[in-house]
């Protein structure tokens, strides 16, 4: 059938799913530590049209044949810092990622809302130790301070210096959920992060552009499915009127 | 249908028990020691359309991939245990603890819970009890006629009964210290019990032992800052919003894609 209705279809779709990332940053507008996804579109390979109905077959351009999504990417820009005062809320200003021993092994946040279990050690929300340089870290006392290298103390004594990680290549970084992500080969550098206690890093959506882009992906999407009933009616008219005997 | 749909439902369904938490600690703004509790979120799993670091040539790697988030779910609601304000009241049996501990009282089926509340009274005999009437641990019972009581920073209660100008020591106060207070049970009336996250107690004098010292005729009121807690329900209520304007954009999506046919 008619080459466009599936360009302008492949358009849709690739709206749709730019919407979906969209949906995604709002929900986590308020998740401390989240980095926001953009989502990047591609046009499909062009075709080269040929002319061969009259005389020798001659190139006569190319035409697209539609759009994907490319890539998902993380944006992984500071988020803005809010000050709780709760001595186990810990932000890093910079690039750094803390480390955090889960089951299936060390993955990195940027969600520093950490607690203690009953062990004492420091814990994310859902249970998993934070990697301090020599192991997890236990913060039983009264008095828990971290210094900006990221060294914790109780009550005056050294407990240990947080795992700071930091990456030459964060597109490495996947996603896993929980705040979580998991390192594919990205490469680790020395950490230059600062450690900003009683503070929690928010996520780095932008509520305004991500309102612009809502819009603006209803809006393609909408675009496309008026070429999808265009070439729709197109085709109307050649089979129905043309085709009239 | 449109993961976007349900995204932004988990979204509203945040944002929601987002605001039931803050309503709870704006209810809470008088109640002596109470401690605020925060919504913490994490994100949800993700789809990979498309595995980064998949080869894609021979010598070539997806660098990035395709994955589309699911939304959001709330992980913790966590009490903050800052130090609320002091407030005079010139009862006697009005107690502060300035710095970390508990006090701890025995319920009628004879299990033990813990407060901050401090606002203690005498019953019928004399027992120092809360408001509820469950009594405090170990057990202190004021002497009748006693014409005045004072609780030291330490911990120890004494009184002065007529006719008697020295005061008499009655009993000693003690204060009860978990590792990790935040996992606490709240069980309502100011009280919180003793879980497998809070860790064990262990009880000590007032001012030992880490434990904090007792400010007779004080009492702590809540740490929750009003105006704090305004700033969250603006920021919740705004999310919200806009995840319900991704609902409707979504909806209407499908709406355009349902009217392509016709």
């Amino acid at each position: 059938m008619i080459k466009g209705i599936y360009t302008a279809a492949s358009g849709m779709l690739a709206e749709s799913i730019r919407t979906d990332a969209t949906a995604n940053n709002l929900a986590n507008v308020n998740t401390a530590g989240f980095k926001k996804d953009a989502a990047v579109n591609k046009s499909f390979a062009d075709m080269l049209i040929s002319r061969i109905n009259d005389g020798p077959v001659q190139p006569v351009g190319s035409v697209g044949t539609g759009a994907e999504v490319d890539e998902i990417v993380a944006i992984h820009t500071q988020g803005m810092m809010r000050h709780t005062g709760n001595p186990l809320d810990l932000a890093i200003e910079g690039q750094s990622y803390f480390a955090v021993e889960t089951p299936a092994g060390v993955r990195y946040t940027r969600n520093g809302a950490f607690s203690r279990n009953s062990l004492g050690e420091l814990t994310t929300a859902d249970g998993h130790a934070v990697l301090a340089e020599n192991g997890r870290l236990v913060v039983n006392g009264s008095s828990v301070t971290v210094s900006e290298e990221g060294i914790v103390s109780v009550d005056g004594i050294e407990a240990g210096r947080l795992r700071l990680a930091e990456f030459n290549d964060e597109k490495r970084l996947i996603k896993e959920g929980s705040s979580l992500f998991q390192d594919t080969g990205a490469g680790q550098k020395q950490a230059t992060g600062l450690v900003r206690q009683g503070t929690l890093e928010m996520s780095n959506v932008n509520a305004v552009s991500e309102m612009v882009n809502l819009i603006n992906g209803y809006r393609a999407y909408e675009v496309n499915a008026k070429a999808v009933q265009a070439h729709d009616q197109l085709l109307d008219k050649a089979v129905n009127e043309v085709g009239k005997i | 249908m449109m993961r976007a749909l349900w995204t932004a439902g988990s979204g509203m369904v945040a944002q929601q028990a987002n605001i039931d938490v803050i309503s709870n600690n704006i209810a809470n703004v008088n109640t002596t020691g109470f401690k605020k509790s925060r919504s913490d979120f994490q994100d949800l799993m993700y789809q990979t359309v498309r595995q980064p670091g998949a080869n894609s040539g021979a010598d070539s790697q997806i660098p990035t991939g395709i994955q589309i988030g699911h939304g959001v779910r709330q992980v913790a609601t966590q009490k903050l245990y800052t130090v609320g304000n002091f407030q005079n009241t010139g009862n006697p049996l009005d107690m502060a603890i300035e710095g970390d501990g508990f006090f701890q009282v025995t319920m009628p089926d004879g299990t033990l819970a813990y407060t901050r509340d401090g606002s203690f009274k005498t019953d019928s005999q004399g027992r120092i009890v809360t408001s509820e009437g469950y009594q405090l641990e170990p057990a202190i019972a004021v002497p009748q006629g006693a014409t005045s009581i004072e609780i030291a920073a330490d911990g120890v209660v004494s009184v002065t009964l007529p006719n008697n100008t020295a005061s008499q020591e009655i009993g000693q106060l003690q204060l009860v210290r978990f590792i990790n207070p935040a996992g606490l049970l709240s069980m309502g009336r100011n009280l919180l019990q003793e879980t497998n996250a809070s860790g064990a107690p262990t009880a000590s004098n007032p001012g030992q032992d880490g434990a904090g010292t007792i400010v007779q005729r004080y009492l702590e009121m809540s740490n929750v800052q009003v105006v704090d807690e305004m700033v969250n329900m603006i920021v919740a209520q705004r999310a919200y919003e806009m995840n319900s304007k991704a609902i409707t954009t979504s909806d209407e999506m499908l709406g355009i894609a349902a009217g392509l046919k016709r």
